[in-house]
C-alpha cells in the first residue's frame, strides 16, 4: 500500500507564501510592478473560484476586478499573520457569498437560472453517460453539496490548497476541513451509487 | 472536531494527512478490507473530479483582464490617509481631539468671578448692535394721547456694561494666559509637570494600555504625520 507523501502540496504553498511575501513587500515599498505580478499570478484562479460560485463569465470577470480593487484598497493594511492567498481568496469568496445573496433578494430576478445553485444532479445511469456526461453530471453533484463540505471539496480538488488553508478559508480547524471533505466525497459517491443502481 | 481513522479516508488519499494521521488511517486499512475498497473508490472519484475540473468558464483574455484591472485602480480614488485607518490610531487621535475640544471648552466657558469675561462678549458691548433698538412707546388712550399714569415702560436691562478699566484689565488677563488657579488644566496639557492632577490620578487616564498615548502616536506616525492629520481634520471639517 503506498504512502501518499503529505508534504507536496504545503512545500508548493509555502513557495508560493513566500514569493507573495516579497511581492507584497516591494509593492509596500512603492514598487508598483509587484502589484501587477500578484495581479498575473491570481486573476486566473480568482476569476475560476467566481465562476464556480457566479456560474456567469461576465459576472467572473468583474468579480475578479472587484477583489484586486479591494486587494489595492487594503494592502497598506495587509498584514502577513495570514498567507496573501489565503487573503485575496477570503476576499473573493466573501464577494461572491455577497452576490449570491444580492441575487436571491431579487435583484437578479431576470436571470433566474443564476441563483438556483444548489439543484441536485438529475437521476441518471452514469455507466451509460460518455467522459463529458459524467462530468457535466459530477460538477452538479459537486455544486449540490452543502456550502461548506461543497467549498472545501473544491478549494482541495480545483484550487490545490493545503488543509490548513482550506481551514482557514471556511472558519474551521483544519480537523474538521479534513473530516468535511470525507464527507463531502462520501456524499457524492452516494449519489453516483443511487444513480448506478437507477433508484433515485 | 473528534476525528475518527474512517473520517480521514479521503484527506488520506488525497496526501492531505500529517505522519501521525496517516498512521492511524494505516492501521485502519491494514484489518479493515471495506475500509480499503472504500479508499479505492475514492481515489477513482478524486482523480476524475480532478480531470472533469470545475465548470468550463471561457478563459478570458488575461492580459486585457490585467490591464482593466490596472486602470481600475488606477481610476480608483486613492485611500488617503490608509495609514490613518486603523481602530488604535483613530481611538487615540480621538481621544486626542475630544480632550483639546474639551480644554478649550472649558476656557472658553469657565465661570469668571460673577463677570463675563470671554472675548466675544466683551466684543459684544463694545460693538453697536446690528439693528436699532426700537424705543418703546408710552401707551395710548383711544385717541392717541398719553395715559396719565402710565407705568413707565419696561426696558430690557443693560447687562455687563464693563467699564474701559475693567475690559483692559481683562484682556490683559486673557492675554498673559495667567490661568490661576486652575492647575488641573496645567496638568491636562502637560501631565509630568505635576500639580493639582498628579499621578494620584491615574485612574482618570483617558489612555489605556491598549491605547496609543500621545508620545507613542507621534511616533508611529511618519514624519509628516501631524500635518496629514491636520490636513484630514480640516478637509473633514471642510465636508
Amino acid at each position: 500500500m503506498p504512502v501518499v507523501s503529505a508534504a507536496a502540496p504545503e512545500s508548493e504553498g509555502q513557495a508560493a507564501a513566500r514569493r507573495d511575501g516579497e511581492l507584497v513587500s516591494r509593492y509596500l515599498a512603492g514598487d508598483r510592478r509587484a502589484f501587477d505580478d500578484l495581479v498575473r499570478h491570481y486573476q486566473r484562479p480568482i476569476y475560476h473560484l467566481a465562476y464556480r460560485y457566479l456560474r456567469s463569465e461576465a459576472d467572473s470577470k468583474d468579480l475578479t476586478q472587484r477583489t484586486f480593487l479591494k486587494v489595492y484598497g487594503a494592502l497598506p493594511r495587509f498584514r502577513a499573520e495570514a498567507s496573501f492567498r489565503t487573503w485575496i481568496y477570503r476576499i473573493a469568496i466573501n464577494l461572491c457569498l455577497n452576490e449570491l445573496r444580492n441575487r436571491r433578494r431579487g435583484e437578479a430576478t431576470d436571470r433566474p437560472e443564476l441563483i438556483d445553485e444548489a439543484a441536485a444532479p438529475p437521476a441518471v445511469d452514469l455507466d451509460a453517460l460518455d467522459a463529458q456526461e459524467r462530468g457535466a453530471w459530477l460538477r452538479r453533484a459537486i455544486a449540490s453539496l452543502p456550502p461548506r463540505q461543497r467549498m472545501v471539496l473544491e478549494l482541495r480538488i480545483f484550487d490545490e490548497l493545503p488543509f490548513r488553508e482550506v481551514a482557514e478559508l471556511c472558519g474551521s480547524t483544519e480537523n474538521a476541513a479534513k473530516v468535511n471533505f470525507h464527507h463531502a466525497v462520501k456524499r457524492l459517491r452516494a449519489l453516483a451509487e443511487d444513480n448506478r443502481k437507477g433508484d433515485r | 472536531m473528534k476525528k475518527r481513522p474512517e473520517e480521514l479516508l479521503a484527506a488520506y488519499a488525497d496526501g492531505g494527512l500529517t505522519p501521525a494521521e496517516a498512521a492511524e488511517v494505516e492501521s485502519l486499512l491494514a484489518h479493515s478490507p471495506e475500509a480499503r475498497g472504500e479508499l479505492e473508490a475514492i481515489r477513482r472519484l478524486l482523480a476524475e473530479a480532478r480531470q472533469t475540473g470545475p465548470d468550463a468558464a471561457a478563459e478570458p483574455d488575461w492580459d486585457e483582464m490585467a490591464r482593466a484591472i490596472h486602470q481600475a485602480c488606477d481610476a480608483a480614488p486613492p485611500r488617503r490617509f490608509a495609514w490613518l485607518w486603523q481602530p488604535r490610531r483613530l481611538i487615540a487621535i480621538g481621544a486626542l481631539a475630544a480632550s483639546a475640544a474639551a480644554v478649550v471648552g472649558f476656557i472658553a466657558l469657565r465661570p469668571g468671578d460673577g463677570r463675563e469675561t470671554s472675548r466675544p462678549r466683551a466684543a459684544a458691548l463694545t460693538e453697536p448692535p446690528a439693528t436699532a433698538p426700537v424705543e418703546p412707546r408710552p401707551p395710548t388712550t383711544a385717541d392717541g394721547a398719553e395715559e396719565p399714569d402710565a407705568l413707565p415702560a419696561l426696558r430690557e436691562p443693560e447687562v455687563d456694561e464693563l467699564s474701559p478699566t475693567e475690559l483692559a484689565d481683562l484682556d490683559d488677563e486673557l492675554e498673559s494666559d495667567d490661568l490661576g488657579d486652575q492647575g488641573f488644566i496645567a496638568d491636562l496639557l502637560d501631565p509630568g509637570a505635576g500639580g493639582a492632577g498628579g499621578d494620584d490620578d491615574d485612574d482618570l487616564d483617558v489612555f489605556d494600555d491598549d491605547t496609543l498615548t500621545a508620545d507613542e502616536l507621534a511616533e508611529e506616525l511618519p514624519p509628516d504625520g501631524i500635518e496629514k492629520i491636520d490636513r484630514f481634520l480640516a478637509e473633514v471639517s471642510a465636508g
